[in-house]
């Protein structure tokens, strides 16, 4: 059943390529046990459906959060959901429909904002899709994603998910050897250690003839359910270097692959992202790899400035319907009912200020206000189309997929789809912001040892970089002070006065994560930021590598 | 394809081919003709008429005095009759004609500059970012040119209502050397009173030109001997207000393509290092996938245990299309045809998801006849996502 179901899939997952990205192991064992997956979406869209039905012999477990309910406006496009299901929350309904549809899938639904969840939550999962609907929502959750990332002090990569959890397939035969040329690699199997001496020895000559000595380039293990160790050496032609495997772990190192000493991210530490959005006939698609491309901050400045209309404009020269809207909306509304907060999906807000527009207008001789265009101006509606849905969401799952399996090179890294006329695609290369205050290696902080917890946390608030306030502060996953709630408050608050030296272990520098409170032009957004805190004038530089342990 | 794109091409039904084959896959319309009226473009020039304005805005123009000494007045002047006003002033100054060279547009926008007396004023800064639309051309785009020229403007009894309103058009232009004015004003820093005036003026005369329009296309139909009312007002208008953005897609027969394809572009797509060549390798690929199924009665890679043979053999098929095609010498890299067999046919949902909603977006296209809907074949290309258009 399971084979005929991924037939296709398997076409992908279980033959060798050219186009493939690097680490690709074709084999059934291309399952990664315990892969989490996260989904985050505003909008359900059609490739998502269907891509669930083969990801899901690549993942355990999905995860979907939205905090949104079904509305009838939803239905002409996301087509999980039906009439009855209006009012509904959309994860927990999208995840049964999903798991009725496709058996021996697990999605388990989140209704709440992505805000709501502690770090912990997101550290779990192998791979983050987003199809978010606002900066803000993006920005955070790069910033959750990237506050994973580590760098080294060697500044080396080094990848988690293998490491750990390492699936190995190993084919002992002669035959794999002579198949080097064709395939740049070889899977090699063998029972034990000692043999595996024998075989490097016949594999050796075979390929040092025509294309010189191979690399031990990643060494995996995998226990086997009957307690028997199977390793797999995979050699890799492109490298010079060939090391003998001894144990595995300290081998493992020893096989690392050294880079140059740039400011390199823990492969390990890295929380691959997809993000997708639309707009009408256009929409794009992105790959994001903390530390390795550009993180959502490192390209905001591709985002044009947001459309507003000066304030005079609004009390004075109005001209169009758009102005008389936005003047009832913002200027007007407060007047006459200050105190309430504005609701947009309250009819009867709206249609308090579609009549004040139509006032306003009339005084002025303008025409052109209709209802439907209040709607439009106030929500800021944006028209979605179902094909641009279905366009852009493919393209993340298959990019999720291929992350996921290597089975092919993956998009780099920024797609954009442009349908209006014509079509239209094409796929830019951003370069990473070195000095990205998200994805970089943590805006570096020189203090101190005396300096206290609390004296920290004001420097933040003045930080040029940061201004950051009502900050919180955690070390290694250990809370030195948490603004909110009451209860932690209290229990972290004694801290504010010990040194932070003392608080983060005696150790002359790392990283710490904070939160706060960031106000860009009038408007107070939460971040979250990394930090490198170095103790000035502090003996001895210990190893990032050994000190306490990811 | 090439038996049902000839009997639909002969039933005048709009076909659109869509196929995903592994990471790969391809959307192609065949329609022989597709007249848009709303292409609604994402940026056009708006229809200002700076450089040639009608008598009714010159008057109204020359009625505002830009030296008026009340400052907030002097900075709610529309820029529209800012640049009127010194667009007629340059003329006179220069024998008629309008500033032409760089150092004369550069020399323009300085005596705008000059007319500034505070740094708030919007509507001269408005002006100064807006003064090359007094230096753009009178008259009609090309692309409306190439329209009316036309063979089809030749209108008789069987012609579509598109071409007979081009006819009326041509006509127009023949007349008044410019499109029917499209009517609709972007907003500007002004006072409302000007501004609403301003736009009762363009409106106005967008109006006049619909009638002169409407009449000529009533002319045509009587010649051509149609009802003169079957063309509707409503679509007259629209065609009227969106005169210059008028576009024709025509769509060779698949068969004139896959015989005889546009040897220029193909050689030039097959040795482009970047995108196209892997996308012309898709191409040639997808239809030699096709030819090998026909030869041996499967896909290449469908079955495990031939691959070596399979890719040999696709090679050969692929190879022989290329000389076909007329690219003899020409190869496609062993990547793409290992990639190609290792696909084995078979069906990716994500892949079949992309390509379906491009083909629907497509299809909405021609059904709503708003937008410009693609033209060639669409390679996808699911390794790198470089996927390309290919006009052959």
């Amino acid at each position: 059943m399971a084979q005929s179901r991924s037939r296709d899939l398997d076409k992908l997952l279980l033959r060798h390529g050219h186009l493939v990205g690097p680490n690709f192991e074709p084999g059934p064992d291309t399952t990664f046990e315990n892969m989490r997956e996260c989904w985050w979406w505003e909008r359900v869209v059609w490739a998502a459906n269907f891509s669930r039905t083969w990801l899901s012999r690549v993942f355990e477990t999905w995860e979907v959060i939205d905090m949104d309910r079904i509305e009838v406006s939803n239905l002409n496009r996301q087509f999980l959901f039906r009439l009855g299901d209006v009012g509904k929350p959309k994860a927990e309904v999208a995840a049964k429909r999903v798991m009725e549809r496709v058996a021996g899938v697990n999605i388990v639904p989140h209704f709440c904002r992505i805000e709501d969840k502690e770090l912990d939550f997101y550290n779990d999962f192998s791979i983050i899709v987003l199809g978010l609907d606002s900066i803000e929502a993006r920005s955070y959750i790069n910033s959750v994603a990237c506050g994973f990332l580590v760098i080294d002090s060697e500044d080396l990569p080094r990848a988690t998910l293998r490491a750990e959890r390492p699936p190995l397939k190993v084919l002992q035969s002669p035959k794999w050897a002579s198949m080097v040329g064709r395939l740049g690699k070889v899977l090699v199997t063998r029972p034990s250690l000692p043999a595996l001496d024998i075989i490097t020895a016949t594999i050796q000559p075979a390929l040092l003839k025509p294309l010189g000595p191979p690399i031990l380039h990643r060494v995996r293990l995998k226990e086997e359910p009957k307690g028997k160790p199977t390793h797999s050496l995979v050699i890799n032609m492109a490298s010079k270097i060939f090391l003998p495997f001894t144990k595995h772990m300290t081998t493992w190192q020893a096989l690392r692959p050294k880079y140059d000493s740039d400011d390199n991210p823990r492969e390990e530490t890295i929380k691959p992202m997809v993000d997708g959005g639309t707009e009408g006939f256009k929409g794009h698609a992105r790959v994001i790899v903390p530390g390795v491309t550009p993180c959502f901050e490192c390209t905001i400045w591709l985002f044009p400035p947001q459309v507003k209309f000066p304030l005079c404009t609004l009390a004075e020269t109005p001209r169009t319907a758009a102005h008389c809207i936005e003047y009832a909306h913002l200027i007007k509304w407060d007047e006459v009912h200050s105190g309430k907060t504005f609701d947009p999906d309250n009819p009867e807000h709206m249609q308090w200020v579609y009549s004040e527009a139509v006032k306003r207008a009339e005084l002025f001789g303008i025409p052109g206000v209709t209802y439907s265009l209040t709607q439009g101006v106030v929500k800021n509606i944006i028209p979605a189309i179902a094909s641009t849905n279905a366009i852009i969401s493919a393209a993340c799952a298959l990019e999720t997929l291929k992350i996921a399996s290597a089975c092919s090179k993956t998009l780099s890294n920024y797609l954009t789809y442009n349908g209006v006329e014509g079509l239209h695609t094409k796929v830019t290369e951003f370069v990473k912001d070195k000095d990205c205050l998200v994805c970089g290696p943590g805006v570096l902080m020189e203090v101190a040892a005396s300096v206290t917890l609390g004296e920290f946390i004001t420097l933040l608030e003045d930080h040029p970089k940061l201004l950051l306030s009502r900050a919180s502060v955690t070390h290694r996953g250990k809370n030195l002070y948490m603004q909110a709630p009451p209860v932690l408050e209290e229990m972290t608050r004694s801290n504010l006065d010990l040194p932070l030296f003392d608080l983060m272990d005696k150790v002359p520098k790392d990283v710490v994560h904070v939160t706060g409170t960031t106000s860009k032009s009038d408007k107070k957004t939460s971040s979250l930021r990394k930090l490198r805190v170095v103790f000035k004038g502090v003996d001895g530089v210990s190893d990032m590598d050994t000190a306490g342990g990811a | 394809m090439v038996k049902l794109d000839k009997i639909c091409r002969e039933a005048n039904i709009m076909l659109i081919f869509a196929r995903s084959y592994g990471l790969t896959g391809f959307v192609r319309i065949s329609v022989k003709e597709h007249a848009v009226i709303e292409s609604k473009p994402d940026h056009f020039l708006d229809d200002l008429r700076l450089n040639n304005p009608w008598p009714e805005l010159r008057s109204f123009a020359e009625a505002i005095d830009l030296n008026v000494p009340d400052p907030v007045v002097h900075k709610h002047t529309p820029y529209v009759v800012i640049l009127v006003k010194m667009a007629d002033e340059w003329a006179k100054n220069h024998g008629g004609s309008l500033p032409s060279t760089r150092e004369e547009k550069k020399e323009f926008k300085e005596l705008i500059r000059a007319r500034m007396r505070a740094l708030d004023e919007d509507n001269y800064k408005e002006a100064m970012e807006a003064s090359f639309k007094v230096f753009a051309p009178c008259g009609i785009s090309s692309n409306l040119q190439r329209i009316i020229n036309d063979s089809c403007a030749d209108v008789d009894s069987n012609s579509a209502d598109f071409w007979v309103m081009v006819a009326a058009l041509k006509e127009f232009i023949e007349g008044t050397g410019e499109a029917p004015l499209e009517g609709s004003i972007p907003d500007m820093t002004s006072s409302t009173e000007l501004y609403v005036t301003l736009q009762k003026i363009y409106q106005a005369k967008a109006e006049a030109d619909f009638l002169v329009i409407q009449r000529h296309v009533r002319n045509i139909l009587n010649r051509i001997g149609r009802d003169s009312d079957c063309i509707s007002k409503t679509m007259i208008k629209s065609f009227c207000k969106n005169a210059r953005k008028l576009t024709i897609c025509r769509y060779r027969l698949l068969e004139d393509e896959f015989n005889s394809p546009v040897q220029p572009e193909l050689q030039k797509y097959l040795t482009d290092e970047d995108y196209s060549s892997i996308a012309v390798g898709f191409y040639i690929l997808l239809r030699a996938v096709d030819r090998f199924a026909a030869n041996y009665n499967s896909f290449p890679g469908q079955f495990d245990g031939e691959m070596d043979e399979d890719i040999s053999r696709l090679k050969t098929t692929a190879v022989g299309l290329l000389g076909d095609s007329g690219c003899n010498g020409s190869t496609l890299t062993e990547d793409l045809i290992n990639e190609m067999c290792r696909y084995g046919a078979a069906e990716l949902h994500a892949v079949a998801a992309f390509i379906g909603g491009i083909a629907s977006q497509e299809v909405i296209k021609l059904i709503t006849k708003q937008f410009v809907p693609m033209s060639g074949t669409f390679i996808f290309n699911g390794v790198d996502h470089k996927s390309q258009l290919l006009s052959l």
